[in-house]
């Protein structure tokens, strides 16, 4: 068995290693970061032996048994799907990013660092830890979006940091109650204790807030489309892929266990707040001018399939939620990374200035197609079972109320399509005729996603077995309300 | 009690042998021979307080957590002293002027472990005579004026500490101990006690540079030479963080009601964070941001002083953590400077020197976000312990406000980010007007960096305690 500290100590040691690498050649840099993407999906494989991927919980090596309150690793059925996903998105984002000509070196040390923070907080089993990685995440992709995003970047940079970092200070104070209160800093110890908060009510929404601003929930999502739009195509991949993953994951994980029974009561505004975002996110998309914001829009409206799912409160709703998490992390990378495409050639990503695509980049334009069918949710792709399931379930959770988020799936239809048909097909817009279609290299990453939104569709059951026995628990707590 | 104030003495026979060095135009001598004095006093201290907490002669107290602070304040002194080498090296007077800085050193060390009001007062005015000099060094209008605001505040900030020392000497006189008066004042909580609480409140306000007493520190900080606002704007403040909680909450005041202190002090805290963090966003000038910037920390550490003996260690680890950090802030100035001749000062004509300087630059980033408390540095710990003590004793609404004025002050410290790595130079450099390098202060500036860090993550796999043992004041 190796440790889990591995899972971030490899792209730690990526970090200096491309570093070091980019003083010889930029090339290097990136042959170097690829291979330490592959060695930490290699270290998380190697834990298969474990049964991480059955739903087993596996602990990390301590570095002393009793002194050490804050360093405690963990892989459960909850962390498990997300770290997969971590993972797959590594290699992803270093090969989307292998054109990238400005300090190479810096940019995919700054994605390893940014996926070091995310296996860090996946893996936290204490809340102080869960929280330092929470925010080490910022920082990276402060500087991604910051340095090597569009126009607009350093606005974007700092709207991004801001809006999250108030979300995250908020959810400081939360655990800073919960810690001192319970006298624990280990998650078990603080869900084990929750007994003794003296004002659960005030706790939960201190760490809701942090995680609602992640997800991000209407109305705390309007640094989404600033960041995803400016930030390079590797940054949008990861934000889009996992770091919004870290919302819903904070919930299930922290938020809900500690207070189960202000989660059960408040559940409805949840419910709502979802369902806004469903139709919000929807509606604003299908008006987007530029292709990279209705993707980002489209986010909105994925993330709020997971707060309706998470509301029920049932085993099936946090199963559909993780579901839809783990679906929109593999086709909203996809999205960005062929609309990043598409910029590389064309410098523009607006939707009118494109048409009969289709026929001119005949790869990109399956490539989109199929992105389009699958975040639309069509059945057989990833994007599917989890929100037929969340809506399912919202419907046996809230009643009929849950047919208001109706015209979010159609719009979510609609928008996708829109996109297909005014960039792929119909007249050819003559200032493309020379665009080049995706070379070989340009389909690896494509194909990985894709290969990932199939098997995610055929057979969900990959997530579920996982997840399965941690969300029995859970729903039993908030089925309890205790 | 020599022994007891060996360190401060140490540091103040390196000061003697600096300015005997200066006087014979050795420049370099003398400043090896005040860094010499600081690092010796600081070993000696670190080494003091392995030992048992103890009050010698009722004056001073030395032992654990009060030697660590004495090691800590000297250490801090050393390292920006090597940062400024060059500057010194440069200046007419650079001895002495590093002669003054040891000993403006030595009086917070002697402040942050006094337990004698009189102590207290001398030390205290030790410090404000050697900081109204090393301000007017610049030899600037804007530094002269600032050194003289400095001087005049500060002479009523001594006015209202005197008046306070006059009720306290003159109702319970014979001595002006701590334990002296604590012992005479017994239970007593009469209006003399609270006006002078009061009075010596307000003149320690004045001299950490609190709103509303603060303005002398914004002209202080953005004119005096960078590297002696190195020094400046940490050091007292981690000094005087120490003696109010010693003061205030664990001797002579310790009898009030402790609701006095949240007041007082959660007041002037939550005053001084609201202005410090709105002010910061209006500077465009990094030095005078940096002095906004230092007022709305001192509110951070108020709410340590607020919450009174609970908070001391905690407290003690942020204004440690600030020290660390403005030094290294403050020091980038002067190598920001170097780096590019014409700087005007203002964070935008920082644009790109990130690129340019990426050591520089990594270790600038380190310290702003110290600064703003993020986690695996320092600054984050000092908050999360002082945030924490306060919601444990059931003032969450005190942390709340601090963590919004630690989300405001991004807007400020991210600014200097912004600058150094999303902007592009707009000045085209000429020939000829190249930018050098202050290898002393790049070095110095790095240092912090790294200590900024190590602080930040050993407690991480080792625990808090790792950190917190060394700040234990019992």
């Amino acid at each position: 068995m190796i440790a889990l500290e591995l899972l971030i100590l490899v792209p730690l040691a990526g970090v200096v290693a491309c570093l070091v690498a980019g003083r010889f050649a930029p090339s290097f840099a990136r042959v170097v970061a690829l291979a330490a993407t592959l060695g930490f999906a290699a270290a998380l494989l190697s834990l298969a032996g474990e049964g991480i991927f059955t739903g087993q919980a596996l602990s990390g090596v301590r570095v002393a048994q009793e002194s050490v309150p804050f360093w405690d690793l963990r892989i459960d059925g909850l962390s498990a799907p997300l770290l997969v996903l971590t993972a797959l998105l590594g290699p992803v984002a270093v090969l989307a990013s292998w054109k990238v000509e400005e300090r190479p070196a810096v940019h995919h040390a700054l994605l390893l660092g940014l996926q070091a923070a995310l296996a860090g907080v996946f893996l936290a089993a204490d809340v102080v830890l869960l929280y330092v990685f929470w925010e080490a995440v910022l920082i990276p992709m402060y500087f991604l979006i910051g340095v090597w995003g569009h126009e607009d970047r350093r606005h974007a940079a700092m709207k991004f940091f801001v809006y999250t970092f108030a979300g995250s200070a908020l959810m400081l104070v939360g655990i800073l109650m919960a810690i001192f209160t319970i006298g624990a800093t280990s998650i078990d110890s603080l869900v084990a204790g929750r007994v003794a908060l003296p004002d659960p009510m005030v706790v939960f929404w201190l760490l809701a807030a942090g995680m609602l601003v992640k997800l991000p929930a209407f109305p705390l999502h309007t640094w989404l489309p600033d960041a995803h739009v400016e930030a390079p195509t590797a940054g949008s991949i990861l934000l889009a892929g996992a770091l919004l993953k870290m919302g819903g994951y904070g919930l299930l994980r922290l938020a809900i266990p500690i207070a189960p029974g202000v989660f059960a009561e408040v559940s409805w505004i949840f419910a709502v707040l979802g369902g806004v975002g469903i139709v919000y996110g929807a509606a604003v998309a299908l008006v987007q001018a530029d292709l990279k914001r209705l993707v980002a829009y489209s986010s909105v409206a994925h993330m709020g399939f997971v707060l309706l799912a998470l509301s029920t409160g049932g085993e099936r709703g946090f199963s559909a939620a993780m579901l839809v998490m783990v679906s929109h992390g593999a086709i909203a990378p996809l999205l960005f990374l062929l609309v990043g495409q598409l910029y590389d050639r064309a410098h523009t990503r607006e939707i009118a200035r494109f048409g009969g695509l289709g026929s001119l980049t005949p790869r990109w334009g399956t490539a989109l197609t199929f992105a389009a069918l699958a975040s639309l949710g069509l059945p057989g792709l990833s994007g599917f079972p989890g929100e037929f399931l969340a809506v399912i379930e919202g419907f046996g959770a809230w009643s009929w109320p849950i047919t208001l988020v109706m015209p979010g799936i159609v719009l979510a239809a609609a928008y996708n399509l829109r996109a297909v048909r005014e960039v792929l097909h119909g007249e050819v817009a003559g200032e493309w005729a020379g665009i080049r279609d995706l070379t070989a290299g340009d389909l690896i990453p494509v194909g990985l996603l894709v290969a990932a939104v199939i098997v995610l569709g055929v057979w969900p059951r990959l997530v579920l077995a996982m997840t399965g026995d941690v969300f029995a628990a859970l729903a039993l707590v908030v089925g309890t309300g205790a | 009690m020599l022994v007891a104030f060996a360190p401060q003495i140490v540091c103040v026979v390196g000061a003697a042998a600096a300015v005997a060095f200066d006087a014979f135009e050795r420049r370099g001598l003398a400043i090896a021979a005040a860094v010499a004095g600081l690092v010796a006093g600081s070993v000696l201290a670190f080494a003091g307080s392995a030992r048992a907490p103890e009050l010698t002669g009722d004056v001073v107290l030395s032992g654990t957590g009060f030697s660590a602070i004495v090691g800590i304040i000297c250490a801090i002194g050393a390292l920006v002293l090597l940062g400024s080498w060059r500057p010194l090296t440069e200046a007419s007077s650079g001895g002495g002027l590093a002669a003054l800085a040891t000993v403006s050193v030595a009086a917070a060390a002697s402040i942050a472990v006094a337990a004698d009001i009189l102590v207290l007062l001398i030390a205290l005015e030790g410090l404000a005579l050697c900081a109204y000099a090393l301000v007017w060094s610049a030899r600037t209008a804007p530094a002269i004026e600032a050194a003289v605001k400095y001087f005049v505040q500060g002479a009523i900030a001594t006015g209202f500490f005197v008046l306070g020392l006059a009720i306290l000497f003159g109702l319970y006189g014979g001595s002006t101990s701590y334990v002296w008066i604590r012992g005479v004042m017994g239970t007593e909580t009469g209006s003399p006690v609270t006006t002078a609480f009061v009075l010596i409140a307000v003149a320690l306000a004045y001299k950490v540079g609190a709103f509303p007493f603060h303005s002398w520190a914004l002209d202080a900080f953005e004119s005096a030479p960078s590297h002696f606002a190195a020094l400046l704007a940490g050091i007292p403040k981690l000094a005087a963080v120490v003696a109010m909680i010693i003061l205030f909450s664990r001797s002579v005041f310790a009898g009030l009601d402790t609701t006095y202190q949240l007041w007082v002090f959660g007041l002037l805290a939550i005053l001084s964070m609201a202005f410090g963090a709105s002010g910061g966003l209006l500077q465009r000038s990094y030095t005078r941001m940096l002095a906004y910037s230092g007022v709305a920390q001192i509110g951070y550490a108020l709410v340590g002083v607020a919450l009174g003996a609970p908070a001391m260690t905690s407290a003690a680890l942020l204004v440690t953590a600030y020290a660390l950090a403005a030094a290294g802030a403050f020091l980038a100035a002067g190598a920001f400077r170097a780096a590019r001749p014409g700087w005007d000062g203002t964070i935008a004509a920082l644009a790109g020197l990130g690129r340019e300087r990426p050591m520089l630059g990594a270790a600038v980033t380190v310290t702003m976000f110290s600064l703003i408390g993020m986690p695996l540095t320092a600054g984050f710990w000092g908050k999360f312990m002082v945030f924490g003590v306060a919601v444990s004793a059931g003032y969450w609404w005190l942390a709340l406000f601090g963590v919004i004025a630690s989300v405001v002050s991004f807007g400020y410290y991210g600014a200097v980010l912004r600058s150094l790595y999303f902007e592009t130079p707009t000045v085209s450099h000429e020939p000829g007007d190249e930018g050098t390098t202050d290898r002393g202060s790049e070095v110095a500036i790095a240092t912090v960096a790294v200590l900024i860090v190590a602080i930040g993550i050993v407690p991480l796999v080792l625990g808090l305690q790792s950190v917190l043992r060394v700040l234990t004041f019992a």
